[in-house]
């Protein structure tokens, strides 16, 4: 069998999540909800897909996945580096469609960790790994130690704050109030001082300053730039990708205020053709607040250890000049164990102007950073539309 | 404790230290390297020769630290410490800082001293403690 035409640009053609929060859904239920909804939004069928990505169902995962919708796909990707897993299947989806491997590939993703209450504080390993042997005797949170942590190290080193942090969630909810779907929609604003006063769990992270745990499934459909042109949306283009791993055990972080998001991001802007400044929309994994502090940093937008004095004037809330992470973030949209693949979903609804209340003007490029694990993998894309 | 390329048993052999109050690092037998966690490989001079030996300095500092305010299970009592310290020897390890008087007191780039202790479930464990100050 020949293989499929190749083209010189890979598009995003349908974005859509399944249903968010406490849902009482199993994972492969809400993956074929986030699935079929996504195909709609482009306007295909199930049977048009012929490429699917997707992790953490079980071991099989995407045929686990094939099986329950009916598809026998030729372009499989079930690679896991966690919460950058998602940004990691769109360059090499991008790259598979450019190549002619596939036409209609599928990047899906569910969980119901909140209504299954599957998330444990000292979180899910597998026997015999390095973090079973050498980490879980400490008896560390995971991944939230980490993090603390890195924290700990950023506040000793360049003089970062608790508040300065807290401005982060500040800033997420003030988007998640404008978005219909988020958590905490209805829950209101909430101020530098809320944060600092909710529950210590892994000093200096407070609850505010660490994820939600909800369920949650989405997904994706890619297709060449030829095809893209005769759907319904309005296609965005895969401009730039880059992506690195620099450890997965706690004592070996090369650096803990310095992340391999500086590699991955360099290397998406310089195939992207473009720099930080001419980003229009940023959506950054935002697992933890410090999270957002190092990859700023390391995308470029502010000096190393400057993290916290860039955003403490409020620029990245809602109306500021800095639009970040619009959908309210992993803070306070949705976060079911890995945020990925949703940080391209808002991306691409701002690029197509469908972010309703919350639309950035004018946005025709937007970058999204994944970060997976206790800051080990790190995966830029870049997106634009024409 | 000269071992082959199993990663586990070099793993089995750090730990049946830790049981007898000894910590271990990695030594290359080729260029003297020194890294932690052991394994089959140097990640300087990438020989396969490499022998387990006791660290040759107690002293470490603690290169960041957290304290835990909710236990993941009933092996610590909340709250206690986890900390990356670097030892004198070099490498980086993960470990509790214990015998702490004030928790405020503790601050990156602190002195602190090998010490063991025997958790909640009776594991033996290696940590550190703080050096008093002269």
């Amino acid at each position: 069998m020949s293989r499929g035409i190749k083209s010189t640009r890979a598009a995003i053609v349908g974005v859509a999540e399944s249903e968010l929060g406490d849902t009482g859904s199993s994972i492969l239920d809400l993956q074929a909800q986030a699935i079929k909804r996504a195909l709609d939004d482009a306007g295909l069928r199930i049977s048009d897909v012929d490429g699917l990505a997707t992790n953490g169902v079980s071991r099989f995962s995407v045929s686990q996945v094939a099986e329950y919708m009916g598809i026998q796909p030729i372009w499989t990707n079930s690679s896991m580096a966690g919460g950058s897993s998602y940004e990691i299947f769109l360059s090499q989806a991008s790259e598979a469609i450019k190549a002619g491997e596939a036409e209609i590939i599928v990047i899906s993703y569910g969980s119901n960790q909140r209504s299954a209450r599957s998330r444990k504080l000292g979180g899910s390993y597998e026997q015999l790994s390095t973090e079973v042997i050498y980490d879980v005797p400490f008896s560390p949170l995971y991944p939230i130690s980490l993090y603390a942590m890195a924290a700990k190290r950023h506040f000793h080193e360049f003089g970062t704050t608790s508040e300065q942090l807290a401005e982060v969630a500040v800033s997420a909810r003030s988007w998640a109030i404008r978005n219909p779907k988020a958590f905490k929609y209805e829950s209101g604003e909430i101020t530098i001082e809320d944060v600092l006063a909710s529950p210590m769990v892994s000093s200096p992270l407070h609850t505010m300053d660490c994820c939600l745990v909800t369920d949650g499934g989405g997904a994706i459909v890619l297709t060449t730039w030829e095809r893209a042109r005769d759907l319904k949306a309005k296609p965005v283009l895969i401009l730039g990708h880059g992506e690195t791993s620099t450890h997965v055990t706690m004592s070996q972080i090369p650096d803990l205020t310095d992340t391999g998001a500086k590699l991955s991001a360099a290397r998406a802007f310089d195939m992207a053709g473009v720099g930080p400044k001419d980003i229009n929309v940023l959506e950054v994994y935002d697992s933890f607040t410090i999270t957002v502090l190092l990859t700023l940093e390391a995308l470029g937008y502010c000096k190393r250890g400057e993290g916290g004095q860039f955003l403490q004037d409020g620029k990245s809330r809602f109306g500021g000049s800095f639009p970040l992470n619009t959908s309210g973030g992993g803070l306070s949209y949705c976060h079911p164990g890995m945020f990925g693949i949703f940080l391209a979903i808002e991306a691409a609804r701002q690029l197509r102007g469908e972010s309703g209340e919350r639309q950035v003007e004018g946005a025709e490029l937007a970058l999204c950073h994944g970060t997976g694990g206790i800051l080990s993998t790190h995966s830029t894309v870049i997106l634009g539309v024409d | 404790m000269n071992l082959t390329d199993e990663t586990r048993e070099w793993s089995d052999s750090f730990w049946n230290c830790v049981d007898t109050d000894v910590l271990c690092i990695q030594k290359c037998k080729t260029c003297g390297h020194r890294q932690y966690y052991p394994r089959a490989v140097c990640l300087d001079c990438e020989s396969v020769d490499l022998e387990l030996t006791k660290v040759t300095s107690e002293l470490a500092r603690i290169y960041s630290f957290s304290v835990v305010h909710r236990a993941p299970d009933e092996s610590k009592s909340a709250p206690y410490v986890v900390a990356i310290v670097e030892l004198e020897d070099g490498p980086r390890l993960l470990t509790n800082i214990v015998g702490v008087q004030n928790l405020d007191d503790l601050h990156c780039d602190m002195k602190v001293k090998l010490t063991f202790f025997t958790d909640n479930s009776g594991r033996r464990l290696f940590g550190f403690s703080p050096v008093a100050s002269p």
